[in-house]
């Protein structure tokens, strides 16, 4: 009966003269600590004093919102710490992000984007996220190495921003781009060197790099700590973990990009002055590729057609001299106006085209989430109600069989005047 | 024609039952050499036994395949890498070909890097085709991403690595598989052991959620409605206006005019 003989003890009182029963509980101090802290915070999650994670259920409804009934409105996401509820206080004024300056950093990261076209992809800003995870409560401070001038690289997370901006980088010139980086790199003896892990840019480029700095690489690295780095490898049924080497090749979604709150001043710095190094390799150009022979997943730009559309050769001509691969909703491909294979959907091929121009397509919920990685929109609609025309980042409201047309038409006119 | 390409062979396993394998990436650049109608080589370091090796005699293209294999013996457990820099200095391909990534052990695709390095060679990732120009420089074509192709020219010595992806195929022959030769080497120097680096089993990663903020309402309506975009709306145009106005968008883009 060890309940009860608990229950019978804790009733006991302490009889005079004899010491003062010991209450393990008091002894246990940074647990009472806490304790008070969480009184004093009133935040909800605290440690308790084993070191686990404890929930304070009065802090929980004290935080709570209450709706226009009155009931409890608990946000269990855990976001709830930064909202205030407090009903009355001012409105919190949006003063854009926070600018972040160091000035002089204890260590540096350099962060390679692969940056193509001066663009970030979200590969890139994973990438950011990782290194502003190193740097950050460790004073340290993330370059980054590009290539090209482009977007703005403060908002991903750079602190300084090395530009080597010469022709003899330009296209494929993975040698030279390698040397760049190393002897950017001397001048500030980074920690580490971080690169997206793609096939022909950065896991090229960044294998070469540790290739020179005699490194062995942990590649395909999804977690990354100051301590620690986890690749996937052995045909991705196994993690290797291992202290952090210099140059590290990260996967896609390693870290979450920095947040729209923050930003960092993006400083200038002076690239050293080098010699480009000989090169055996000779860049002639992209090759032309037949829009219609790359598979709809791969197509960087998508021209597709819905039941709003009737003039097929018009939608065809435009499809050629834009040079975009074609697409269709269901409908159209099971009428046979298009194979199957260029059906984009939920039960066709969900792409992950940078443009995607919809020409009379309604948006029904299959079809948005083919297109849901899409980065640009553009719809023709007749319905101004649409729900792709909600999801179109630029939206006509136009017959589809007159925009086509005049878009070809307007096409032909520059490059026959140009 | 006298071109003489050298091919990495590695061993995979299946991706679902594990059974070992020929690696694909591998079979890929094997095709490739087989297919060009150079003299081809092949080497593989590790166990001479594994019988998953008589799959690479199997591979046809171009109706040739590999008589035979050459298999350096290195013990698992060692650093491969001094045995197969020493066997290439000796046989000085004009090509080497290798897959991206190896689909056992660690895979981190630095195989290749560290032969050019040690061997001085030019290296170009991710090849579909390789070809040879009247004045013997190499012509290759590259894999990018988003279904895109890019031409190369390299002189001199190259080594080249293949994707899985890439186009050729060859085509199994059992006949061949069993007819081919496999060749022990006995490694001319010493290969280290590697450190073994701590290995666990690979748990699935969580997808990322398009994160939502606010009150369940709002993470509800987040989670299923069309996410919006922050466009710009024509309202009955003409359709020059609104031709106009796309292309004025997709200049922006960088998608116009198309090249
Ligand atoms: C299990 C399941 C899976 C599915 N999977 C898919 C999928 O993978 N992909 C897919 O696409 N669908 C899929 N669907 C079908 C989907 O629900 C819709 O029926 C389909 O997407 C509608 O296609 P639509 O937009 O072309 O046609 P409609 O819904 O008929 O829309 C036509 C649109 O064109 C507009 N329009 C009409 N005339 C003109 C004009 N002259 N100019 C401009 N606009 C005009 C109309 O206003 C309307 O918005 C699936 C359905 C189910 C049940």
């Amino acid at each position: 009966m060890p309940l009860r003989r608990r229950a019978r003890r804790a009733l006991q009182t302490p009889v005079a003269g004899r010491p003062l029963r010991r209450d393990p509980r008091a002894e246990r101090e940074p647990g009472l600590a806490a304790a008070a802290h969480s009184a004093a915070t009133g935040s909800a999650i605290n440690v308790g004093p084993s070191g686990r994670l404890r929930r304070d259920p009065r802090a929980v409804v004290r935080q709570a919102g209450r709706s226009a009934t009155g009931r409890l409105r608990i946000d269990r996401s855990g976001r709830a710490g930064t909202v205030s509820h407090d009903r009355g206080a001012s409105e919190h004024v949006d003063a854009g992000p926070e600018l972040i300056c160091i000035e002089a950093p204890a260590f540096w990261i350099v962060v390679v984007p692969d940056y193509e076209g001066g663009r970030l992809s979200s590969h890139d800003r994973d990438v950011f996220g990782a290194a502003r995870k190193l740097s950050d409560g460790a004073e340290g401070a993330v370059v980054a190495v590009v290539f090209e001038a482009g977007e703005d690289l403060g908002a991903a997370g750079a602190d300084r921003v090395l530009c080597f901006d010469d022709a003899a980088f330009a296209g494929y010139a993975p040698d030279r781009r390698a040397a760049a980086i190393v002897a950017g790199a001397a001048a500030l003896t980074p920690r580490h060197l971080l690169f997206p892990d793609t096939a022909v840019a950065g896991g090229d480029i960044g294998r070469r790099v540790a290739a020179m700095l005699a490194d062995s690489p942990a590649a395909n690295v999804h977690r990354l700590r100051a301590d620690e780095a986890v690749s996937r490898a052995d045909g991705d049924r196994a993690d290797y973990l291992r202290a952090p080497s210099r140059v590290l090749l990260m996967a896609a979604e390693c870290e979450l990009p920095i947040g729209a709150d923050r930003c960092c001043e993006a400083r200038r710095l002076e690239p050293p002055a080098i010699e480009p190094s000989r090169t055996t390799i000779t860049d002639r150009g992209l090759l032309p590729t037949n829009p219609g022979s790359v598979p709809l997943a791969e197509a960087d730009f998508v021209i597709s057609a819905g039941n709003g559309v009737t003039d097929w050769t018009a939608f065809h001509a435009l499809a050629e001299v834009l040079g975009a691969a074609e697409g269709g909703s269901r409908v159209v491909c099971d009428a046979g106006l298009l194979p199957r294979e260029r059906q984009v959907g939920a039960s066709g091929t969900l792409i992950q085209a940078r443009c995607y121009l919809a020409f009379g397509i309604s948006g029904a919920p299959q079809h948005l989430q083919g297109i849901v990685r899409c980065e640009k929109v553009v719809a023709i609609n007749t319905d101004l109600h649409a729900e792709m025309v909600k999801r179109g980042d630029l939206s006509a409201i136009k017959d589809a069989q007159a925009v086509m047309p005049a878009l070809t038409r307007l096409l032909e006119v520059r490059v026959g005047g140009a | 024609m006298g071109l003489e390409i050298t091919v990495l062979c590695s061993l995979g396993q299946h991706p679902g039952s594990g059974r070992p394998r020929c690696a694909t990436a591998d079979v890929r650049a094997l095709a490739l050499a087989l297919q060009l109608g150079a003299e081809v080589s092949a080497v593989h370091v590790g166990d001479p036994e594994s019988a998953a090796l008589r799959d690479y005699l199997g591979q046809t293209a171009g109706r040739r395949s590999l008589e035979c294999l050459d298999v350096i013996d290195v013990p698992t457990g060692r650093d491969i890498r001094p045995a197969l820099i020493d066997y290439l200095r000796q046989k000085n391909p004009d090509v080497i070909l290798a897959g991206t990534h190896a689909e056992c052990g660690e895979g981190s695709g630095m195989l290749a890097y560290d032969l050019a390095a040690a061997l001085g060679h030019a290296l170009v990732a991710n090849i579909d085709s390789l070809s040879v120009a009247a004045d013997g420089s190499f012509e290759l074509t590259q894999v990018l991403a988003r279904g895109r192709r890019r031409a190369l020219g390299v002189d001199g010595p190259l080594i080249a690595t293949i994707g899985a992806g890439a186009a050729v195929r060859p085509v199994f022959a059992y006949a061949r598989a069993v007819r081919g030769q496999i060749r022990r080497l006995k490694p001319a120097v010493e290969c280290p052991l590697f450190v073994a680096p701590s290995i666990r089993p690979a748990r699935a990663r969580p997808k990322r959620l398009r994160a939502g903020s606010g009150n369940a309402a709002e993470r509800l309506r987040a989670a299923s409605e069309t996410p919006a975009g922050q466009g710009r709306l024509l309202v009955d145009p003409s359709a020059e206006e609104a031709a106009l106005a796309i292309a004025d968008y997709l200049r922006a883009e960088g998608l116009w005019p198309p090249s």
